[in-house]
């Protein structure tokens, strides 16, 4: 039996969010007979961290403070050494700003495979990264990408030819994420629960859904609104929700180490982002038995098929009106909630998604002669 | 508790490796008895003779073989030995692991790396899962593989006292660690790392030569919880140096009924010594104009870390006072503006960087103890009241981390969770701060998940070791090095000085 190919996955930091959960998920689940992940970061922080330090995945900082300063230099020669120390064969990067440091070290320190990952739409991200990102995408060997809509975006707005561009579905624990087990306790009394797992920045359009829920606050009184995630915005959305006069029906819950009690919380899980890829959150949420309305931006589509869960992004009006029928309808929430679960379990696995990537890193490894 | 009994596997009692022989010394000085030794191969040497095979002399009255009753096996050597023998010992077999074993160190110096992962495992049946006893990160001296390499060796051997008394019996779940990296150098590896030292160390020098270090005290007029929310810095306003023979650093807020308080440490190049000084101001408006307020004592000793704590509706400055070996909490008299009543807390241990909290109905106080080495080893007491009478933790050290464990400034509650900044000296002295979440604390527990790194170049500095906050206000304190070549004869002369008492000393 050949050894295990030593792997470098690569990302800013370790904190909660879709791309971090993505590469732990990768870093943890992927097949060590076949592959020995190790995982780099430019800000070796999050609660993640612990995680991956607990499972024994080795960790590299390459810390710089941006790409003006000079120690990106002392960055570079930091993670070239440990390249070429521990034979790293293949260099994975999941976003940006990832993708724009590691891809040209991987480059020039001759690692025989590179690979970059888009999981979010590029408008999101400043000009001149998203300039620099089309010459990395001409020194990697292939772009991992994570819904057919980014997929196709790519090749009309960047020119990437569709050969080397690959679809792998974000994965999802669904032992994890299962509509049994314990619940988070809060908001007693209120019934049903509207939920959204999301870090609170402008893009994520957390803003829209307090809006909606105080249009249908008065209708529904039973109704409670449950927020999980933390950001810039978090102290403003609490401003907005005590001005709106929902204390005592809306719940920050902060950033939580495990999202699944939170979720089962829910029966309802609104996704109101401005710009979304393929969301972790919602996927995780369908899993969790909960019934998904999203925006209808990017991947959301891929996801929340029935267009009547679906959304104007930004319109908090229109999201009240996709609510309403869920919110009166107990029968209709749990029929929609079994059909999503089901299609998740179909698509989305742990063992289909991270199989298919690690088939994607032997069939390049293969192709530079690298792997038998 | 009974006797730790072990025994050895691989090695041979005439040539056992640096690392070994210092591993059995410690755990046989702890009070565990060697009651076996099942001889293997000969471990290989390290370069330049550093860590050649020595004779356990006292080792002859080992039995050659196994024995009953064992409680674990000490695996020396590289080999993986028959299932039978995995099972022979109560708590099994045990191994020193570190991801760049052979030769120990030795690439971790090469490639110039900050710190260094030791663990001890427990092997399994599965040859790629161990399970993990205890795992340390070290700091790595860049510029000496000899003085890294006792640092490691001592701390493996300190690891496996601790285990073989503390967690023998520890069952967590086994880890695939990945494969461990072996690499012989060869003879160019070792002119290249004598010529990367030699650069090291002349760029220390260099430094050390023609740059004072300065520490100064920053303002920031935000919630200290801000820290952990933002990924941004909110702006600083830095307080003025004294001048150019003393610095501010260890900054503490506190608010008080007449106004807004100000500790700080001073330091003096000259005496080497630092002293406690405040401003006071009641709008909040810190111009830097501090004043002595006489918490060190007449006989000049090191006072530093004025940590402030608020208790039954009085406020305490509780500074580090380890060259007296004890703590002491000092009342503040609002009306006369003047610190009283030292009360000592701590007798009889040299605590470095004292902070108390209180947390789930306990008074928890963590610190480093001078005794440990001040920067990696986390020690925490707890008792019903600030003042004591304080308990050890069961797990005392209950953390070695050189990235995490130090303590740097207030920790805090933020959402129902407690928050702990503690300092990374892994690059050097006071490098950057790393905000603990702390996930579990009790008498017999601890742990704690760095959630946020503050880096001292985001501030434009190079070091940063104090993080405190009251209400509105932040502060905190940043290194930086001032270019100061008219004081390079004055350093040749102090380092030629103590060159010379270090000689007589010698002789």
């Amino acid at each position: 039996m050949s050894k295990p190919v030593p792997v470098l996955l690569m990302n800013y930091d370790l904190r909660f969010g879709g791309t971090e959960c993505q590469l732990c998920e990768t870093a943890l689940h992927l097949d060590r007979s076949r592959f020995t992940p190790h995982v780099a970061c430019i800000r070796l922080q999050g609660r993640r961290r612990a995680e991956l330090e607990r499972e024994g995945v080795p960790l590299v900082e390459c810390f710089f403070p941006s790409f003006g300063s000079w120690r990106v230099f002392e960055a570079a020669r930091r993670m070239a050494t440990y390249l070429h120390r521990h034979r790293i064969q293949v260099v994975h990067s999941f976003d940006v700003p990832g993708n724009l440091f590691a891809v040209p070290v991987a480059f020039l320190s001759r690692v025989p495979v590179v690979l970059s990952s888009q999981r979010a739409f590029r408008e999101v991200t400043p000009g001149w990264y998203h300039r620099f990102l089309r010459l990395t995408d001409r020194l990697v060997d292939g772009t991992v990408v994570n819904s057919a809509n980014l997929r196709e975006h790519l090749q009309r707005h960047d020119g990437i030819a569709a050969k080397r561009l690959t679809l792998v579905y974000n994965s999802v624990d669904l032992e994890r994420f299962s509509p049994s087990g314990p619940k988070a306790d809060v908001l007693a009394g209120c019934s049903p629960v509207i939920g959204c797992t999301s870090m609170l920045r402008p893009e994520k359009g957390v803003g829209t859904l307090i809006e909606a829920f105080a249009l249908l606050s008065a209708r529904y009184p039973c109704a409670g609104l449950l927020l999980v995630g933390t950001g810039p915005q978090h102290a403003e959305m609490e401003t907005r929700a005590e001005q709106l006069g929902l204390t005592g029906r809306i719940h920050f819950a902060g950033p939580v180490m495990d999202v699944a009690p939170w979720l089962r919380r829910m029966d309802i899980f609104a996704l109101p982002s401005l710009s979304e890829a393929l969301s972790n959150s919602l996927i995780e949420a369908m899993a969790t038995g909960c019934v998904a309305v999203a925006s209808d931006v990017g991947g959301n589509a891929e996801l929340v098929c029935d267009s009547l869960c679906r959304f104007r992004p930004g319109d908090a009006e229109d999201l009240a009106q996709t609510l309403e029928p869920l919110l009166g309808d107990g029968d209709l929430r749990a029929r929609v909630a079994a059909e999503g679960r089901a299609f998740v379990q179909s698509t989305f696995s742990r063992e289909e998604s991270l199989g298919r990537l690690g088939d994607l890193y032997m069939q390049h490894l293969r192709r530079k002669g690298v792997a038998p | 508790m009974s006797v730790v009994r072990f025994g050895i596997l691989g090695a041979r009692p005439e040539c056992v490796s640096l690392l070994g022989r210092r591993a059995i010394e410690l755990l046989r000085a702890s009070g565990a008895e060697l009651v076996a030794w099942v001889e293997g191969d000969a471990e290989p040497a390290l370069p330049w003779n550093l860590h050649q095979p020595g004779a356990m002399h006292d080792a002859t009255v080992i039995p050659r073989g196994l024995t009953d009753n064992i409680d674990f096996l000490l695996l020396l050597g590289d080999f993986r030995p028959a299932q039978p023998v995995l099972d022979h010992a109560r708590h099994g077999v045990w191994r020193f692991a570190t991801p760049n074993p052979a030769p120990l160190a030795f690439w971790d110096v090469f490639d110039g790396l900050f710190h260094i992962e030791v663990r001890l495992d427990r092997l399994t049946v599965d040859p790629k899962r161990s399970i993990s006893l205890d795992r340390r990160w070290v700091k790595v001296d860049r510029q000496s593989y000899r003085r890294t390499l006792n640092t490691v060796i001592q701390e493996m051997a300190e690891m496996l006292v601790y285990a073989a008394w503390n967690s023998m019996a520890k069952n967590s779940p086994a880890i695939e660690f990945p494969p461990a990296q072996r690499q012989a150098p060869s003879a160019l590896d070792l002119l290249r790392l004598r010529v990367k030292l030699l650069l090291r160390s002349g760029g220390d020098q260099y430094r050390g030569l023609l740059y004072s270090e300065a520490w100064q005290v920053g303002i920031v007029e935000d919630s200290i919880t801000g820290f952990v929310d933002s990924e941004q810095l909110p702006p600083v306003r830095w307080l003025p140096s004294p001048d150019k023979t003393r610095f501010l650093a260890d900054p503490f807020v506190a608010s008080t009924p007449g106004g807004w308080l100000l500790m700080a440490e001073e330091f003096d190049f000259a005496t080497g010594l630092g002293k406690i000084v405040q401003e006071f101001s009641s709008e909040g408006l810190f111009a830097g104009r501090m004043q002595d307020v006489g918490l060190q004592d007449e006989d000049g000793t090191h006072v530093s870390y004025p940590f402030l704590l608020s208790h039954g509706g009085a406020l305490y400055c509780i500074p580090e006072t380890h060259q007296k070996n004890g703590v002491w909490a000092w009342r503040w008299n609002e009306t006369s503006r003047a610190w009283q009543d030292p009360r000592e807390i701590v007798t009889g241990v040299a605590c470095i960087d004292p902070t108390p909290v209180f947390f789930e109905n306990r008074w928890w106080l963590f610190y480093t103890d001078k005794a440990d080495g001040v920067d990696s080893k986390l020690r925490i007491c707890f008792a019903d009241s600030p003042f004591g009478p304080w308990r050890q933790h069961a797990r005392n050290p209950v953390k070695t981390d050189i990235r995490s464990s130090r303590p740097g400034g207030t920790p805090f509650m933020h959402r129902g969770q407690l928050y702990r900044p503690a300092q990374d000296s892994s690059k050097h002295y006071g490098w950057r701060l790393v905000v603990n979440l702390v996930t579990r604390l009790s008498p017999d527990e601890f742990e704690e998940e760095p959630v946020r790194i503050l880096d001292s170049s985001r501030l434009g500095a190079n070091g940063i070791h104090t993080l405190s906050g009251a209400g509105s206000k932040t502060v905190l304190d940043a290194r930086r090095w001032r270019f100061t070549p008219w004081l390079t004869p004055r350093r040749l002369i102090h380092k030629f000085r103590k060159l010379y008492q270090l000689r007589k000393k010698g002789s």
